[in-house]
């Protein structure tokens, strides 16, 4: 398939996947258009997790294809999927807890590419987060939830990404700092140079950022709607109160 | 005064040269949690080398020790490719016992084989340079101290600069505290394993070559350091770059005082009692976390 500005960046069909025997996420098709934020909601242990994982190349197919900017990147091995430009950004951060602030960001940089303009892409991560300058030599061991989450999400902008992938980028926050911690997503997303596939547990803030979501249950996509279709939707609403869509 | 100041050359002599085989070691285990049984016999392939370019083909010792650091380079690289790589994220196995066991076979490979090609004689290894200093009294050091503890410190601080700031050097450190988030930074585990694994064995390599010139090169010239090397690293807390510089230099200090104060022969077993002693108050080593080691 020809890349143009036609086709979706990341496009997945029938993709399964799961651990050993288990299959948890099961013939999920989904696409992320250029400069689209797509949400991906569901309640936990339904496999949002593990559809990214397997996006991004840290959990093998069982099934399906993947393609990115019209290319096939199913079965590439994670740390190779990082030069087309895809970061994730996991679930609870995964910092490197005994480097610093700085190091931290500047892995976010390792790809050769990336590596050159490491010193003008930090200064951008502090810019957007001022507070992470001041403690640009502290371990990120030291650091509160809010500003590992800072850091978490510094570290996958450090290489002007094409595809962000965030997974639950509210989990374990404060009410207050996961306010924070959209504006910045929001302001990511606005820019319209970076897509976005996020997942999130809770409908609420998904809301404000997302331009299209998908509701995932027991390992299958089983809406896709404007956020404004779905937040009243009856499947949406039974998903949340874990009965089986009938 | 003559006593203190032997001791003091001593401690800084021995102090480096253990330093520079259990900073390999420790490397290893920090990033690869192998606690790599074959690194004596790179102190061992190291002296064979140093014999081999200084004695046999008579040239200088400045290219021998460049050798050593080559073959036991590569040496390191393979022992990593074939005894540890196939056994990396195998379920149901006890990774670190086994790759204890399969580093270990390989130290017996390397070492049969050099029994072999080279029989069971001590082979002598000239000097690096000739001459000394005369400090006090009795006491004098030589150049070729000088030189050694000059190298494996360069060695040292050349290693601790990498690994706090260069780009690998950094991953290196990243892969020990996150492997998934180290693959998700694009960092190509697949190479850095053999890299880490290659330049430990390296400066393994470069200690056996001044050790076979204070010493002997022979197939067992491995196993005592080997030993001093495991000590030092338990010692200094495994996986701890620092503590384990820290307790190399501690490890000389009291082999040295021994030797002098009581006497060579007391000086291992005075060592080993010590060593229990610490370990039964602080079993995490001077700078390790308590079974939380990292670098």
């Amino acid at each position: 398939m020809p890349a143009d500005a036609t086709t979706p960046l990341l496009d997945v069909r029938g993709l399964s996947a799961g651990y050993g025997e288990t299959t948890i996420v099961r013939d999920a098709a989904l696409h992320v258009g250029r400069g689209e934020t797509l949400c991906l909601v569901g309640p936990n242990g339904h496999g949002k997790s593990t559809l990214l994982r397997a996006l991004t190349g840290l959990l093998p197919l069982s099934g399906g294809e993947v393609r990115f900017d019209g290319e096939r990147i199913d079965g590439r091995a994670a740390e190779r999927l990082t030069e087309l430009g895809i970061v994730h950004i996991p679930q609870g951060d995964h910092l490197f807890p005994d480097l610093t602030v700085e190091e931290n960001l500047l892995m976010g940089a390792f790809p050769k590419g990336a590596w050159k303009g490491r010193g003008d892409a930090l200064e951008a991560v502090f810019a957007r987060f001022p507070k992470l300058k001041d403690r640009r030599r502290q371990r990120a061991r030291t650091l509160s939830g809010g500003e590992r989450r800072m850091v978490a999400i510094g570290r996958g902008l450090m290489r002007q990404p094409r595809l962000l992938v965030i997974d639950e980028p509210s989990l374990g926050l404060a009410p207050v700092i996961v306010e924070g911690v959209y504006e910045i997503i929001a302001g990511v997303a606005a820019q319209r140079t970076t897509s976005i596939l996020l997942v999130e547990e809770n409908f609420t803030h998904v809301e404000e950022v997302a331009d299209r979501v998908c509701v995932l249950e027991m390992g299958r996509i089983v809406r896709t709607g404007l956020p404004s279709e779905l937040a009243g939707d009856a499947a949406v609403t039974q998903s949340y109160l874990g009965a089986l869509p009938s | 005064m003559s006593d203190i100041l032997s001791i003091l050359v001593s401690t800084v002599v021995l102090g480096s040269i253990y330093g520079l085989v259990a900073l390999g070691m420790t490397l290893i285990y920090g990033i690869l949690r192998v606690l790599d049984m074959s690194q004596g016999s790179m102190v061992m392939v190291g002296g064979f080398v140093g014999w081999a370019v200084m004695t046999s083909a008579g040239l200088s010792p400045w290219l021998a020790i460049v050798a050593a650091f080559a073959a036991t380079f590569c040496l390191g690289v393979l022992t990593q490719v074939v005894s540890v790589q196939p056994l990396i994220g195998r379920r149901g196995t006890d990774f670190e016992m086994i790759t204890f066991i399969t580093t270990f076979a390989v130290a017996m490979v390397l070492s049969n084989l050099a029994l072999q090609f080279f029989g069971p004689r001590q082979k002598n290894v000239p000097e690096l340079v000739g001459g000394s200093i005369h400090l006090y009294e009795s006491v004098s050091l030589p150049y070729q101290s000088i030189v050694m503890t000059a190298i494996a410190l360069a060695l040292m601080i050349g290693f601790a600069l990498f690994l706090n700031r260069s780009r690998y050097g950094i991953a290196i450190r990243a892969v020990a505290q996150d492997l998934d988030a180290a693959r998700l930074m694009g960092v190509p585990i697949k190479r850095v394993f053999p890299l880490v694994m290659g330049f430990a064995s390296a400066i393994a390599g470069v200690a056996g070559v001044f050790l076979a010139t204070q010493y002997f090169a022979s197939p067992t010239a491995g196993d005592q350091p080997l030993l001093i090397a495991l000590i030092v690293v338990i010692f200094g807390g495994l996986g701890s770059l620092q503590g384990a510089i820290v307790a190399a230099y501690a490890i000389g200090l009291i082999q040295a005082a021994a030797s002098v104060y009581v006497s060579t022969t007391w000086a291992l077993p005075i060592l080993y009692g010590v060593i229990v002693l610490v370990l039964i108050f602080r079993p995490q080593g001077i700078a390790g976390r308590s079974l939380e080691a990292r670098l």
